[in-house]
Formats: structure tokens, C-alpha cells, sequence
């Protein structure tokens, strides 16, 4: 049944989400073929793009910086934090170019169109699975015991999603409506990478900034994550002041998405 | 049932922007008070005070001339997108066919695509797979695990009309349903569409310039003509007062 003007609560709205899985697992699927079908390592670019990526950071940092730890260690510690960055970039950015490729879609049927960036948010989560696969066999192999508190990768998980998505429903009608929007995210984006402690450590930012720097979500999941693959403390404040973060973002995303949602037909 | 109620739809001018203020605090500010339209840029009205009744059962026809505005009714009925204006109620399970020949996406095999497209509409795996075969017949396309993006428009036309025609539903909106169709599967078609309007509660509204389509299937047509209902009646006497024009 359509109706309109229809106010619709958050609940319906997630029943109507439900509603058409079908369709979420069907676009997943689909993404993950046109990328990986006819190239001759298929799913293994998903695990390999990461990797080479971090080892050309390592070595580079490593030179750079007269890194004292051993490269393996230094892999792993880069690697640990690229892995999210380079989830959370890819979500984001592709949330926004792929409106535009479903046009048809949005143009001649009525689905939630939230299903479209949620496929994008399926196809990345495998990629970051495989990454941490491969994370943590690397880790046990160079002898790190992993933290008891793996109960809390879910949550994690949860937080990263939501940053990523929260992000994207923010700057997909922008982007829709005003195509410079989109190139500008495009060149800013990528920048971001240098604002996590990826490279370097917490304790480098002033004492001062810290409580303005930790604003970044990222920053809390790229902590907590380190936390437990590396048998650390778990930053517990961090980690409920990234979570709060995370959920304020994906609300005023989702606010701005859901009210402009049924329009975008007219704007792509 | 469809009823719409001083239904209207504006539509922004292409390449008419204007990104002199900030715009995140614009859209939050018109989320927030339930602006329609940024006022600072040019609009167009596709769609002006369409007040009409669509019963259940009943099949009806639009017609009018290009920029009409008839596409842009099916859309609202369909749910595709929203008015400015008015208010619509669609009673019933809807499956709506736009221009054919371009289907939704083109990167699964035919096979794949009967799946996407009827997800699409909200019909989950197992319905599907019950009519998957019965589709793939209807369609005799030969190569179904094919990639759609080789398909000839013809061969795309009756992959997703054989899908939307074997999908369970009470209204049926059908937006030049044949083209790049054969003369083959368009007699096909109309054996089947007339088969399955015989049911008394199916609801179809349909867009075509072809007049024998209109005449076989619709008793009551609408007019349409710069965005407004200029007749609604007899398929015949609202055909010759087209005519006319």
C-alpha cells in the first residue's frame, strides 16, 4: 500500500528494510561479481589490495621514520589500522557513486532506497573479514596471544558500520544534488588516512588535543581494535565516546537520507 | 483502489543550481521544517491538480502528447517518487513496467536477473522460485545464463515483461509495455494480459500511443495535457476528442 503524505516511524521503517533482504543479498551478490569476476585472482584482490597496499606503507614509514620495532611488527601494526580506514573509505566514498549507477532502479521501482548502500556496506564486510582473517593468522604466527576481550568484535564491527554508513547517508543527496560535492569528498577523503593513528602512536598527539582528536570515531575503533589483537588494555572511555559518536552520525544521516529519499528519483 | 487528491509534482530545471550558501545547513533546516523545494533555484510543474479515482478492477488508459505528463502519474501511483502537492492512496500490491527495453541492470545473467528484479518489487527467493521456470518459458529466451548486458533490446523487453506478468499482484502499471517487442511476443503478451484482467479485481493503468492497445484493454481513458486532466471518460469518445486535437 502507498500512501502519501505517510510519516513513517524508524520501526516500519526497518520492517520495510526486512522486508526486502532479498534484494540486499541480491545487489551484494552482484557487486561482488561484476568487481572480482574476470580477473584471474577474483576474491583474493579483496585480501591482496590491503596487504600490498600496507606493505608499501611499511617499508616507507619504516626508512622514514627509523621505525626501532621489527618490520613484521610494524606490518601488523600498520595493517591493523588500515584494514578500517580502508573499510571505512570505501563505504563511504562508494556510497555515493553508486546512486547514480542504480538510477534505473531508483527510477522505476519503490524499495527502501537505504538497500543500496547497505549492499555496498555487504561487499565491504567480506573484504574486511577476509583482512582480519588473515590479521589474525598473522598475528598467533608471529607469536602475539589475542586478547580475551574478542567478544567485543561485534561491537565493534557495529561502530565501524555505523560511522561509514552514518558518513555516507550524510553526503549522498549533497553529492546527488550538487555533483561537486562528490569530487571534493573524493580528494579529502584519502587525507583522513593521516589523521588516524595508523602510523604512529596515540601518545604522539599533545596532551591538550586529545580530547578533540578522539572525536573521531576511527580513532576510537582503531585503538580498541589494537587493544584486542595486540592483548592490550581495552580503552573502555574511547570506546563509549566513539560508540556515542558513531550513533550521532548515523542518526543525523539517516534523518537527512530517509527525508529526501523518496525525491531522489527527480535529482539522478 | 487509486485515489489521488489535487495531486501536484515540480520538478528542478536542469542546470539551474545554486550553491552560493551552505548547503548541509540549507538541507537539515528544509528536513526540519519539511521544506518541499529550495526556493532559490527554477522549477516546473510536470503534474498539476490531479484529482481522479482508479477503482479496483477497473482498466484505464492515458493518453496525451509527449511531455504530458503521463509518465510522471505512473511514477506517483507507483511510489517511485513523492508529490509537492496533494495527497494519494494506492490500495493493493503494485507492480509497475516502465519503458521497456532497459532493464533495472544489466550485469546478471537473465537467470540472476528474474531474482534482482522481483526483489526489486519485494517477492522474497522462495516465490520466485516457484515461478522462475514458467518466466524463462514465457520469456524463450535462449540463453538465460547469458549476460543481460548482450541481450538485444527486444530480447531485454521480454525478459522483464515475462517477469512482471507472472508476478502475483492487484495493480499493474504498464508504461510502453512493447517496446522493441516482435509482432510474436506482443500477440503473446495481450493473449496473456487479457487472461489475466479477466480476474474482476486486477487493477491495470496503462500508457501507450498505440491505439488498438488502448481500445482492447481500456474502457475508460484519461486525457492528459500540460500536466492536467483535460477529459476522463469513454475509451472511444475521449480517443476522438484526442484526435481531434
Amino acid at each position: 500500500m502507498i500512501i502519501y503524505p505517510h510519516k513513517q516511524s524508524l520501526v516500519d521503517y526497518a520492517k520495510d528494510v526486512l522486508r526486502y533482504r532479498q534484494l540486499l543479498v541480491q545487489m551484494s551478490k552482484k557487486w561482488v561479481k561484476s568487481k572480482y569476476e574476470d580477473s584471474y585472482i577474483g576474491l583474493g584482490w579483496m585480501v591482496a589490495s590491503p596487504v600490498i597496499t600496507t606493505i608499501v606503507y611499511t617499508f616507507f614509514f619504516s626508512i622514514m621514520f627509523d621505525i626501532r620495532t621489527s618490520k613484521a611488527g610494524y606490518f601488523l601494526y600498520i595493517y591493523s589500522g588500515m584494514l578500517p580506514w580502508v573499510f571505512f573509505r570505501d563505504v563511504f566514498i562508494e556510497t555515493l557513486d553508486v546512486f547514480p549507477k542504480e538510477s534505473l532502479m531508483i527510477k522505476r521501482t519503490n524499495f527502501p532506497r537505504i538497500i543500496i548502500p547497505l549492499s555496498v556496506v555487504l561487499t565491504k564486510m567480506l573484504q574486511f573479514g577476509f583482512g582480519v582473517a588473515i590479521l589474525f593468522i598473522a598475528a598467533v604466527a608471529s607469536g602475539k596471544d589475542i586478547s580475551a576481550h574478542f567478544f567485543l568484535f561485534p561491537i565493534l564491527m557495529l561502530q565501524i558500520v555505523l560511522i561509514a554508513l552514518g558518513f555516507g547517508l550524510l553526503f549522498v543527496v549533497p553529492s546527488i544534488i550538487y555533483r561537486d560535492v562528490k569530487h571534493l569528498i573524493k580528494f579529502v577523503v584519502p587525507l583522513g588516512l593521516y589523521t588516524l593513528p595508523i602510523f604512529y602512536k596515540l601518545k604522539a598527539i599533545p596532551a591538550k588535543w586529545l580530547d578533540v582528536y578522539t572525536l573521531n570515531p576511527m580513532v576510537s575503533f582503531v585503538q580498541c581494535f589494537r587493544a584486542i589483537l595486540f592483548k592490550e588494555d581495552i580503552p573502555w572511555y574511547l570506546l563509549a565516546k566513539g560508540m556515542v559518536v558513531s550513533f550521532i552520525v548515523f542518526f543525523v544521516g539517516l534523518s537527512i537520507f530517509r527525508s529526501y529519499e523518496k525525491r531522489l528519483p527527480d535529482f539522478i | 483502489m487509486i485515489v489521488l487528491n489535487n495531486v501536484s509534482k515540480q520538478y528542478r530545471l536542469k542546470g539551474k543550481k545554486n550553491i552560493s550558501r551552505f548547503f548541509i545547513v540549507r538541507m537539515l533546516r528544509d528536513a526540519l521544517k519539511g521544506n518541499k523545494n529550495d526556493k532559490t533555484q527554477e522549477w516546473f510543474w510536470a503534474l498539476k491538480d490531479i484529482t481522479l479515482t482508479i477503482n479496483k478492477g477497473e482498466q484505464v488508459g492515458l493518453v496525451g502528447k509527449n511531455k504530458a505528463g503521463k509518465t510522471t502519474l505512473l511514477q506517483l501511483i507507483s511510489g517511485v517518487t513523492t508529490p509537492t502537492e496533494g495527497s494519494l492512496s494506492v490500495d493493493g500490491n503494485l507492480i509497475p513496467v516502465f519503458a521497456q527495453g532497459t532493464v533495472l541492470t544489466p550485469d546478471q545473467t537473465g537467470r540472476e536477473y528474474i531474482y534482482l528484479h522481483a526483489a526489486a518489487l519485494g517477492y522474497n527467493k522462495k516465490q520466485v522460485d516457484a515461478i522462475a521456470d514458467k518466466i524463462i518459458a514465457f520469456s524463450e529466451i535462449d540463453n538465460i545464463d547469458g549476460l543481460v548486458k548482450f541481450y538485444s533490446t527486444g530480447t531485454r523487453t521480454r525478459l522483464s515483461l515475462s517477469i512482471t506478468l507472472h508476478l502475483p499482484g492487484d495493480i499493474y502499471i504498464f508504461d510502453e509495455v512493447f517496446y522493441g517487442s516482435d509482432i510474436f511476443f506482443k500477440e503473446k503478451v495481450i493473449a496473456h494480459f487479457k487472461e489475466m484482467l479477466n480476474h474482476p479485481d486486477k487493477t491495470m493503468v496503462l500508457v501507450s500511443h498505440n491505439e488498438d492497445i488502448i481500445r482492447t484493454f481500456c474502457k475508460r481513458l484519461i486525457l492528459l495535457e500540460n500536466g492536467r486532466v483535460v477529459a476522463d471518460g469513454n475509451t472511444d469518445e475521449i480517443l476522438a476528442h484526442y484526435k481531434l486535437k
